[in-house]
């Protein structure tokens, strides 16, 4: 048994069929509370905890999903091209958006990190917590973060985003899919997108554009106020 | 053959695209330098959509799953932050309501700007 809990297809076989009965379970349920992320990594981490797995032997499957994140995020240039018609046709709205989106996300983090009291390591650590994976972790990084907290406040607020802010739109009057799927892109990366795809072919085209362009935007925000307050 | 070719032609666009972060003193992730440069290669024409497509959609369509190790990684730093993960989520779910409603009326409010604009537009016709 010990032996079957070092290795890796073992770990690998069970990441993705946890996320698999995950993703069955939400489209059963159909609840959005049911995120199949958040599932799969319940599942996957009580094995670990029960079978005492370390996080370094999991990680020999885990590198391997990692691995992807960053083809994935160079991946994201293939919608923008896709709906560079709907890019250009709305570019001022979309750009303003991304951008007002990804400086309200970096203040507001500021904002409310120094109102509950967190330390400047983590404060630092979660300011790009809304931008995907690679690119939120490289900035927490070159802010002098801790990547393991960014990563970590990054699934967070994918997993957030996905399960409130459909019905949290609604509820303040959002009706257009463009103004939808953006604004779900720009405040909750690819977990959001994920649901944003369910929600209709045009709202997942515009989250999908808004991890590139808030992701580029907030690399681009952070490295400014880097050089501005080093 | 088809998705290993294609995800050699990203994986390209990786690395170049770290390259180009060294170069310019890791001002910005490579990561996002990559995907600047397989969108202008898209634009202009060098890299084709079908060179690149099927494997893109199948890494786009499971970014979500690609969070799964991100995620069990809070096993093991759990104990140095459990004093601050109500604060941290408290932060999480507060700025995340923030970007959304602040995304939403930013594009409400431009959209609407520009309706009056093409109408005014209209009227002096």
């Amino acid at each position: 048994m010990t032996d079957l809990f070092s290795n890796a297809a073992f770990w690998m076989a069970l990441s993705i069929g946890a996320y698999v009965l995950g993703q069955r379970i939400q489209r059963r349920m159909n609840s959005p509370v049911l995120n199949p992320l958040l599932i799969a990594a319940i599942l996957v981490g009580a094995v670990m905890v029960f079978s005492h797995t370390s996080l370094d032997t999991y990680n020999q499957a885990g590198a391997l999903i990692s691995f992807f994140l960053t083809p994935a995020t160079v991946a994201l240039a293939v919608p923008i091209y896709r709906k560079l018609d709907v890019l250009r046709h709305n570019l001022i709205p979309i750009l303003a958006g991304a951008s007002i989106g990804s400086l309200v996300s970096i203040l507001s983090v500021l904002g409310f990190s120094r109102l509950f009291g967190l330390s400047d390591v983590t404060t630092r650590s979660l300011v790009p917590k809304s931008v995907t994976t690679p690119i939120g972790v490289a900035l927490s990084e070159m802010l002098g973060g801790l990547a393991p907290v960014t990563a970590i406040a990054i699934v967070i607020t994918g997993i957030i985003g996905a399960i409130v802010l459909p019905t949290f739109l609604k509820c303040i009057g959002v009706r257009n899919p463009v103004q939808m799927g953006l604004s779900i892109g720009t405040a909750a990366h690819a977990v959001g997108t994920s649901r944003a795809i369910e929600l209709g072919e045009t709202e997942g085209a515009m989250s999908g554009l808004a991890i590139g362009i808030a992701g580029l935007l907030t690399a681009v925000f952070v490295s400014i106020g880097a050089v501005f307050f080093a | 053959m088809k998705y290993l070719k294609q995800l050699g032609v990203l994986l390209a666009c990786c690395v170049a695209g770290e390259a180009l972060s060294i170069l310019l003193q890791r001002r910005l992730p490579g990561n996002v330098l990559g995907m600047i440069l397989l969108l202008a290669c898209l634009i202009s024409g060098v890299i084709k959509t079908t060179h690149v497509a099927d494997t893109a959609d199948f890494l786009l369509q499971n970014m979500a799953f690609l969070f799964l190790p991100a995620c069990l990684g809070v096993l093991d730093i759990f104990a140095d932050i459990k004093s601050e993960v109500l604060a941290i989520l408290a932060v999480c779910v507060l700025t995340t309501l923030c970007t959304a409603a602040a995304t939403a009326l930013t594009v409400h409010i431009v959209l609407k700007f520009q309706h009056r604009q093409s109408e005014e537009a209209f009227d002096h016709d």
